[in-house]
């Protein structure tokens, strides 16, 4: 091993180079906190806890490079690994301290594994309602099928990594052999409205059918925010080209004429399809008497698989747990008899591999951490009796 | 906020109550003191408030907080009440009460923006509702307007808006109270050619209430003649209509149905106002026949009962009658009294038969113990013992004898705790003012098991001196946000399992942060003042304190954060969301963390050990308070306000004492000139400098 491999693995496994991670991350969380403040937690979440680096800015004014939290996490684990698993001195002493380290290099595979592979969302249901999909708070995604036919039709997808990147200003083209037409996603906005086109603003706005995309401010809980994009559909035979607003409000796709079949172009949260079906039962909001403070939620649902019905009961603190799947009850909506809307309630759903890794890490951890302080406490009493018993052999 | 506003905009509605309270009123009655059992008989009445059955003494407590910032307040006569007393005085004896100076106006800035004179009062002083009628209207006005949501942020109000609301709600409340036996003392004038007359030969607000039914048909009666009313009426009920309406109905002339019908209007518009003022106070629970509901009722709730259920309500009125019959019995002590216990009882059989009296007589004496009063004043006593145990040499039974000193009130804070589980029937933290006990309580437990290891003094001091600041912060708390600290729960919180996991282990933690950083102070300061100058062992016992501190609170706070994942995880489905009380869990975490790998890495000593343990104490701080002040986040249950300017002088006065280290540090570094013992080649001796031997 050359002398510069051996340095670097000095310094990788060292407790300065933990110091230093500890401290970044202190800084890390700490403005990640304060930014929660002005920013919504899903931006201020990418910003500085799933990234390399990141740029904070002091007062608004001047710029402070920094590691983001995803960069340091993969250092931690690196120096974890090397300095407090393989090269830590294996003894009584430090029997604890090796179990602690190894449940917080599970704990953060656990994260790992949550970040790279988890999916979540929601299915929001009234009573009698069933769902087997569920649809995400943040991701969108544009599908592209061809109308009417018989037999089941493919679908195109395009994913929300694919265009969410965009700016207004900036077009992706998106093209498939399959079909006959290339779709541009264009003027793509994060927040937008699709508002009637008035005679003031006419020739200074995009208009499709006498609609166009008002950008509006990003809220700060980012799942309120409605995207919006135009799209342009050029058949590969050479046709007009086409246009339309995708919204992600829409309540109908936006249908285009290609060599005289019809697509339909959807815009929509991302969902995913789930193996069983969910039925909300039965909906319970009970409020602390007297007050508007909530006591309890419940949702009453049957879960069918496989033509088998089971009851289940959903609530705070007791989320149902079925084949990978964690349905918790997460929120409601009120009805709204104006427009026929009757109470909603709203499950989280979370598909998670490592759902029960913290809790094993956890126990891991508690573990060593009660050892090595038992330990180190035994230690301290013994040391503390011998000072105490030669003061008075002193005096 | 809102439901501010809509109180306000009801109070308003309610037609000028305010200034009706005497501007300059003539005191008509003075209260006379209060017997024993009349006190103690509506101390342990149970009320129905902010979701849960409580004494009247708890309600009263608090609501006498908020407005006057103490529970007590002096009389006319200058006889400090307590706070069932004052409610006692304020229901009936309104006028006598609006004179008592129960407001506590934070600053004048307050009257100025309303209008009510100030002239020769402190900047801060207390008013009575005489004082503020003349800015009332003025007061509810912007009270409404602060509390607009649309026109105004409620994170950037300044600080005289946000008083002004605060004092808004506060005039309401006791107007709420002082009116709410308006409805027994009203007197009912109908004239003798009415047919009302007939109806109700009594006519207490109860009597109306009973003939609600035969009120509402002869409205219909008036309004739309006697088919209307036949209409409504199946056959047997028609049958009855002789003994419920007046003869002759029928062949009122129009002038004469008119005259009548607006006599009755008139009534039953008397019937709602008193209504409206009466509900201040839910004191009846749902009889039996009300199935199970949940909601008690106040008086003037009576009202839409008798008027709209077709539920029988005699039960619900005998308890009416029970109240009103109270406050005609006024100028009659002995049977004042009688009345009073008849009612109290009433309505404790009836709480008790639905299972909500059994922790009332338990939380009346909590209250009236007041062990946290008995606990504060023994914490100073145990500080000054320890104080003046530093003159002493430390013998060794004086060392026994003196960590003694901290065990009454430590058991008497215990003990408040405890009283507060079984009352509560929860685990020790379940809110932010129950943190404050609890961490106070870790910090003195593990202070005197220091203490009866090192027997050096310096555990049993910090223990005492924090033991008095911690129940001195409960106290300032609890006056500050005036609001039951033992409130219903979110359903979020309701689980006992994850509150006594979580909730106390990573208050644990905080308790070992703050105590850690306490002890780091001495070092700090003694080293810094010069104190024991020689003794490295002090120094050396204080280090080892602080580490075997930071240690316990690193298991405890790891513990406490991770559970804290995993009790998250189950609620809302996810392990961690970088929410803001998660991310000051984590910064202490990450804090002690460093500070641990340091020290075993060499990169500090002691002096750097005590210097980052104070920083620990400001970001436990941060984590415990100051997230909380953010108003951002899943924990929006521990949300807070108002303590941001509490909190900068913390964190300013340990910067100070971490410069001070620093001065220290400097010190340290100094070369020191001292006299070199060895002699020089036999010529004497000569002044050399040392290089300063690093002690830490």
């Amino acid at each position: 091993m050359s002398k510069a491999i051996r340095i670097l693995i000095d310094v990788l496994g060292s407790y300065g180079f933990a110091c230093i991670i500890f401290i970044f991350m202190l800084i890390l969380t700490f403005l990640g906190t304060i930014e929660q403040t002005s920013q919504g937690l899903f931006d201020v979440q990418r910003k500085y806890f799933e990234s390399l680096f990141v740029v904070h800015w002091a007062f608004d004014v001047v710029p402070i490079p920094l590691p983001g939290v995803y960069l340091l996490l993969v250092l931690f684990c690196i120096n974890l690994l090397i300095g407090g698993v393989v090269r830590m001195r294996k003894g009584k002493n430090t029997f604890g301290n090796l179990i602690v380290h190894l449940g917080m290099l599970l704990m953060i595979l656990g994260g790992g594994i949550k970040y790279w592979f988890a999916v979540d969302g929601h299915m929001t249901l009234a009573e009698n309602e069933s769902s087997s999909e569920f649809e995400s708070y943040f991701l969108w995604e544009i599908t592209l099928t061809p109308a009417g036919g018989e037999g089941p039709a493919v679908q195109y997808i395009i994913p929300n990594e694919e265009f969410a990147y965009l700016s207004p200003d900036n077009a992706k083209t998106f093209t498939h052999p399959q079909l006959p037409f290339d779709l541009s996603i264009e003027g793509y906005q994060r927040n937008a409205q699709p508002l009637p086109v008035g005679p003031v603003i006419a020739n200074s706005v995009r208009a499709v059918d006498g609609f166009f995309l008002q950008p509006q401010d990003l809220m700060k809980e980012a799942e309120q925010n409605v995207a919006g994009a135009y799209a342009v559909v050029r058949p590969k035979s050479g046709g007009d080209a086409q246009e339309a607003i995708l919204w992600g409000f829409q309540q109908h796709p936006a249908a285009f004429a290609v060599d005289g079949a019809t697509w339909l172009v959807d815009f929509h949260k991302k969902r995913w399809a789930l193996p069983f079906a969910i039925t909300l039962d039965k909906f319970t909001h009970e409020l602390h008497p007297g007050t508007q403070m909530a006591r309890m939620f419940m949702s009453d649902v049957t879960k069918t698989e496989n033509g088998v019905e089971q009851a289940i009961k959903i609530t705070m603190n007791e989320p149902l747990r079925h084949e990978g799947y964690t349905f918790y009850q997460a929120s409601w909506q009120p009805a709204d008899p104006q427009r026929g809307i009757p109470v909603r309630s709203t499950l989280a759903v979370v598909k998670d591999p490592a759902d029960r890794i913290p809790l094993y890490s956890c126990i891991i951890v508690t573990l060593g951490l009660t050892v090595h302080f038992c330990l180190k406490l035994g230690k301290h009493l013994r040391r503390e009796g011998k000072r105490l018993e030669a003061k008075r052999a002193l005096a | 906020m809102k439901t501010l506003a809509a109180t306000l905009v009801t109070l308003f509605a309610l037609g000028g109550m305010a200034t009706a309270l005497g501007q300059g009123a003539e005191i008509v009655t003075k209260p006379a003191a209060w017997d024993e059992e009349t006190v103690d008989a509506f101390a342990s009445l149970p009320v129905q408030d902010g979701g849960r059955i409580k004494p009247l003494s708890t309600y009263a407590g608090f609501t006498l907080l908020r407005l006057n910032g103490k529970r007590e307040v002096s009389n006319l006569d200058g006889k400090r009440l307590n706070p069932t007393e004052w409610l006692l005085d304020t229901l009936y004896y309104p006028e006598a009460a609006s004179h008592y100076k129960m407001f506590l106006v934070q600053t004048s800035e307050v009257l100025d923006a309303i209008g009510v004179s100030h002239e020769g009062r402190k900047k801060r002083d207390r008013y009575s509702m005489a004082e503020l009628s003349p800015g009332v209207d003025k007061l509810f006005q912007l009270g409404r307007e602060y509390s607009d949501e649309s026109k105004y942020d409620p994170n950037k109000l300044t600080s005289t808006q946000r008083q002004i609301i605060n004092l808004a709600t506060n005039v309401s409340q006791f107007q709420y109270l002082s009116h709410y036996l308006d409805f027994a003392r009203h007197e009912f004038t109908i004239p003798a050619d009415s047919p009302l007359a007939a109806m109700l030969p009594e006519r207490r607000y109860s009597d109306i209430l009973d003939k609600a039914v035969a009120l509402r048909l002869l409205t219909l009666a008036l309004e739309k003649g006697m088919d209307a009313v036949t209409a409504q009426l199946d056959p047997a009920e028609v049958a009855r209509l002789g003994e419920l309406l007046p003869q002759g109905l029928a062949e009122l002339d129009e002038s004469t149905r008119q005259k009548n019908l607006g006599e009755l209007r008139q009534l039953l518009h008397e019937v709602d106002v008193l209504s409206s003022r009466a509900s201040g106070l839910s004191l009846f629970p749902p009889t039996p026949s009300m199935g199970d509901q949940e909601h008690w009722l106040a008086a003037g709730e009576m009202a839409d009962l008798a008027f709209s259920a077709n539920a029988p309500v005699e039960e619900q009125l005998a308890l009416l009658r029970s109240l009103e019959e109270t406050a005609r019995l006024i100028d009659k002590p002995e049977a004042f009294g009688a009345q009073v216990a008849a009612f109290h009882d009433a309505v404790v059989a009836l709480a008790q038969s639905r299972g909500e009296y059994n922790k009332i007589p338990l939380e009346v004496s909590y209250y009236r113990a007041d062990f946290l009063y008995w606990s504060l004043i023994l914490f100073v006593l145990a500080f000054l013992v320890a104080a003046v145990s530093w003159l002493l040499p430390y013998k060794r039974v004086a060392g026994l004898v003196y960590p003694l000193f901290l065990a009454p009130p430590t058991l008497l804070l215990i003990a408040a705790i405890t009283y507060r589980c079984i009352i509560r029937g929860r685990p020790p933290v379940s809110t932010l003012y129950e943190t404050i006990l609890f961490i106070t309580a870790v910090i003195v437990v593990v202070a005197i098991v220091m203490e009866y290891i090192n027997r050096q003094k310096i555990a049993l001091s910090i223990g005492a001196f924090l033991g008095m600041a911690g129940i001195f912060l409960a106290y300032r708390y609890e006056a500050k946000e005036g609001v039951d600290t033992m409130p219903s729960l979110i359903a979020v919180l309701d689980t006992n399992f994850w509150l006594a996991t979580h909730v106390t282990t990573v208050t644990m933690g905080y308790a070992a942060g703050l105590l850690a950083a306490a002890i780091a102070h001495v070092y700090i300061l003694g080293r810094a003042l010069g104190f024991r100058r020689s003794d490295k062992d002090f120094y050396k016992n204080v280090t080892r304190m602080t580490y075997g501190v930071l240690c316990f609170g690193l298991v405890f706070s790891v513990v406490g954060t991770v559970l804290g994942g995993i009790w998250a995880n189950d609620s809302w489905g996810r392990f961690w969301g970088w929410d803001p009380k998660e991310n000051g869990a984590l910064m202490i975490v990450l804090w002690e963390l460093a500070i641990l790998h340091a020290r075993m890495g060499g990169y500090i000593r002691d002096l750097g050990l005590a210097v980052s343990s104070v920083f620990c104490g400001m970001i436990v701080a941060f984590s415990w308070w100051g997230v909380n002040l953010l108003g951002v986040g899943l924990h929006s249950y521990g949300f807070t306000s108002g303590i941001m300017q509490s909190l900068v002088v913390f964190w300013g006065l340990e910067t100070v004492v971490m410069l001070a280290g620093l001065y220290v540090w400097f010190l340290q570094r100094r070369p020191a000139p001292v006299e070199d013992a060895v002699p020089s080649g036999g010529k004497g001796r000569t002044k050399r400098p040392l290089p300063a031997k690093a002690s830490e």
